[in-house]
C-alpha cells in the first residue's frame, strides 16, 4: 500500500466517522424535538 | 480471498457511506440511551397499554433505525473493503458500540440525574461494557503492533525470496545481492547459499582495497545496492542506515 493511498484511506475513513456522528447527532436533535 | 482488482471509485463511495453510517448508528444508539436513562433507564410506546413511563420523543424510531441502519452499514463497509482491498474497521465496530455505552453507564452511575448518589449497579455496569469492548480492542491493537515488529525484523525476511535474505544482513554477511535474475522459493537458513547471490568480499578486507591503499570502488557499488535496496523498500530506514554505518566503518 503506498503512503498516497494509506493517507487517502486515513482521511476517508477519518471524515467519514465525523460525518457520521455529526449527522447521527443532528438527526436525533431533530427526532427528539 | 479478496478480488485480484480493486473496485472503481464507487467502491470507495459506499466505503465512505457505509463507514459514516456505522459511526452514526453508534452514535444514535448513544443518545437513544441517554435519553431512556434521563426518564429512570426503562420505558415503552407506541403499544396498545399505557406506560407508566412513556418513551421521550424518538427513541422508538431512532432505536430501529440506528439497529437496522448499523447492520446495513456493516455490510456495506464489509463489502467495499474487500473490493477495495483496505483493511476494514467493521471489527472496530464492536469496540466502539460497548465503549460508547459503556461510557454512558459510568457517567449516569457516578451522577445519577435523580440525585440519588452512585449507583453501583450502573457502575458494575458501565465496567462490564467496558471490558466487553476494551479487551478485545486491546488485543487487536496487540495482534496489529505484533505484525508490524514481525515484518519490519530481519529475520521475518528469512521467508521472502532468496533476495531478501541478502538483504536481512548485508553488513555482517559476505553475501551481498546482484542485480540479475533473482531465486525464489522458500529459505532455509543452514542451506547453501542460493545461486544469484554473489559472494563479495567484505569492505575492509584487504581485497577490497587497491595496492595504493585507496578504498575500493566496490565499497561505492555496495552502497549503491544499498540505496537501491532501500529506495525499492526492500530495507526499512533503520536497516539502511545501520547497513550503511557498518558499512562505512568497516572501511574506516
Amino acid at each position: 500500500m503506498t503512503t498516497a493511498r494509506r493517507w487517502y484511506l486515513w482521511a476517508l475513513y477519518v471524515v467519514a466517522i465525523g460525518a457520521g456522528i455529526v449527522g447521527a447527532t443532528a438527526l436525533w436533535d431533530a427526532l427528539s424535538g | 480471498m479478496p478480488p485480484s482488482q480493486p473496485g472503481g471509485p464507487g467502491w470507495y463511495v459506499l466505503l465512505f457511506v457505509g463507514t459514516a453510517g456505522l459511526a452514526g448508528a453508534i452514535t444514535l444508539l448513544f443518545h437513544v440511551m441517554r435519553s431512556v436513562m434521563d426518564v429512570g433507564g426503562s420505558c415503552g410506546s407506541n403499544g396498545q397499554y399505557r406506560y407508566a413511563v412513556p418513551c421521550p420523543d424518538g427513541v422508538a424510531g431512532a432505536t430501529l433505525l440506528a439497529i437496522f441502519g448499523g447492520l446495513v452499514s456493516l455490510a456495506v463497509t464489509a463489502m467495499a473493503a474487500w473490493r477495495t482491498h483496505t483493511r476494514s474497521i467493521v471489527m472496530l465496530a464492536w469496540p466502539a458500540l460497548f465503549i460508547s455505552l459503556g461510557v454512558n453507564f459510568l457517567q449516569y452511575g457516578i451522577s445519577p440525574p435523580d440525585g440519588s448518589g452512585v449507583e453501583i449497579g450502573l457502575l458494575v455496569c458501565g465496567v462490564v461494557f467496558e471490558l466487553m469492548g476494551g479487551v478485545p480492542l486491546l488485543i487487536a491493537a496487540s495482534i496489529w503492533r505484533d505484525r508490524r515488529k514481525a515484518r519490519s525484523r530481519p529475520d521475518a525476511q528469512l521467508a521472502q525470496p532468496a533476495h531478501a535474505v541478502a538483504v536481512s544482513s548485508p553488513v555482517s554477511s559476505r553475501w551481498v545481492p546482484t542485480p540479475g535474475p533473482l531465486p525464489s522459493g522458500p529459505i532455509d537458513a543452514g542451506a547453501p547459499r542460493p545461486s544469484g547471490i554473489a559472494d563479495a568480499p567484505v569492505v575492509g578486507d584487504s581485497a577490497t582495497r587497491s595496492a595504493d591503499g585507496d578504498d575500493d570502488p566496490r565499497l561505492v557499488e555496495r552502497l549503491q545496492q544499498l540505496a537501491e535496496l532501500h529506495r525499492r523498500g526492500e530495507l526499512t530506514d533503520a536497516e539502511f542506515s545501520a547497513a550503511k554505518r557498518a558499512v562505512l566503518s568497516e572501511d574506516s
